[in-house]
């Protein structure tokens, strides 16, 4: 039977990879010991598939279509779009049989994700992945959610198709690794930009940290907006957090770097 | 149309290094063919990102574009705090 093995909330801020000369080196070194450390945990655990619950930024939805939910079925992916973040541009893998699994288990709980064969991964994916499994070979199932153009899903919804994902791939051989990309606090391209909203962050964590998930699937828009138009992206963490369940998460890191104009965590949820 | 209009040039912009290359050699050239104010017109062949801020342009369609662009941050963002708020734009 399968299972989620590992499963880890994670920050993007592109100038983590394409900027970190900008910010001060000992937050630099603080998020990158800890993405050292998960990947350490990730090579030991040997997944099969990583399942990556992302946003996007404009990479392959306009406002012709944008879809809530977008599971990529392909047989691989390309990315970075951004040659700025300074990440090489790859092809990984993909596993449409899990995709197709996630998909039909959805619409049978009565979600009826977007499909896509060929998804372009832009930073909200390729930076975790550089850090997180930096020979970019496990194959991928890229789940994008829209965090970027109103009206969202909502946060109770988004739980709900990680319960549904969770019931997929247990049902499946793999082993799974789950990452939710995305967060903290932050107003990119905003005239706020580079506010951190430590307070919020700090709530979130601590949330996290009692392993109180369906708290979070509660947020409402407000709430999720003191935290920033960035901060939509906990979206990506609430679905997560429906695969694994309410368990507790360890907080690797937290550093609200102003040059990254992000609170950035790395965290691990108990599995 | 002119929002929705200025927005997907925007999205080929930084999609298309053929859009890019166009706009570089003649950027009045290169949004032909848009359904532009004369406003919207001068701004982004300016890329005035304050103008277009202001033209309540989502901002991460801005920051791609300053990006490719190579546009500093600082750069960026002293543009966007210099223009007033956005007027949101119809159609949500």
């Amino acid at each position: 039977m399968g299972q989620i093995v590992g499963a880890f909330g994670v920050s993007h801020a592109p100038a983590m990879t394409g900027r970190p000369e900008a910010a001060p080196s000992d937050q630099v070194a603080s998020l990158r010991a800890a993405f050292g450390e998960l990947q350490a945990r990730i090579d030991a655990l040997h997944p099969d598939t990583l399942v990556l619950i992302a946003a996007e930024h404009w990479a392959n939805f306009f406002l012709d279509n944008y879809p809530a939910f977008c599971v990529g079925m392909g047989d691989s992916f390309d990315g970075p779009m951004e040659e700025w973040i300074r990440i090489d541009k790859v092809k990984i893998p993909g596993n449409p049989s899990l995709a197709r699994d996630i998909v039909e288990d959805a619409m049978d709980s009565g979600i009826e994700p977007a499909i896509s064969q060929s998804l372009r991964l832009d930073h909200g994916s390729m930076v975790p992945l550089h850090f997180l499994t930096p020979r970019m070979d496990v194959p991928l199932v890229p789940i994008i959610q829209n965090c970027l153009q109103p009206p969202m899903p909502r946060p109770s919804r988004c739980y709900e198709f990680g319960q549904s994902i969770g019931r997929s791939i247990a049902r499946r051989p793999e082993r799974v690794v789950m990452v939710a990309s995305g967060g903290l606090s932050h107003w990119p391209g905003h005239q706020r930009h580079g506010e951190i909203n430590t307070a919020w962050d700090d709530r979130v964590l601590r949330i996290l940290a009692d392993g109180d998930a369906e708290q979070l699937s509660r947020y409402s828009d407000a709430e999720i907006a003191e935290g920033g138009t960035g901060a939509a992206e906990l979206r990506n963490w609430i679905t997560l957090l429906g695969a694994t369940g309410p368990r507790k998460a360890e907080v690797l890191a937290y550093e609200p770097v102003t040059a990254f104009a992000t609170g950035c965590a790395v965290t691990a949820i108990a599995c | 149309m002119s929002h929705y209009d200025l927005s997907r040039f925007l999205f080929k912009f930084n999609h298309d290094p053929s859009v890019r290359a166009a706009y570089a050699a003649d950027p009045i050239t290169a949004i032909e063919g848009y359904e532009l104010t004369p406003e919207e017109q001068d701004a982004l062949a300016r890329h005035d990102f304050g103008a277009l801020y202001r033209m309540d342009i989502h901002p991460l369609l801005l920051v791609y574009m300053s990006n490719n662009l190579a546009v500093p941050p600082d750069q960026y963002v002293a543009a966007i705090n210099d223009a007033p708020a956005p007027v949101p734009a119809s159609g949500g």
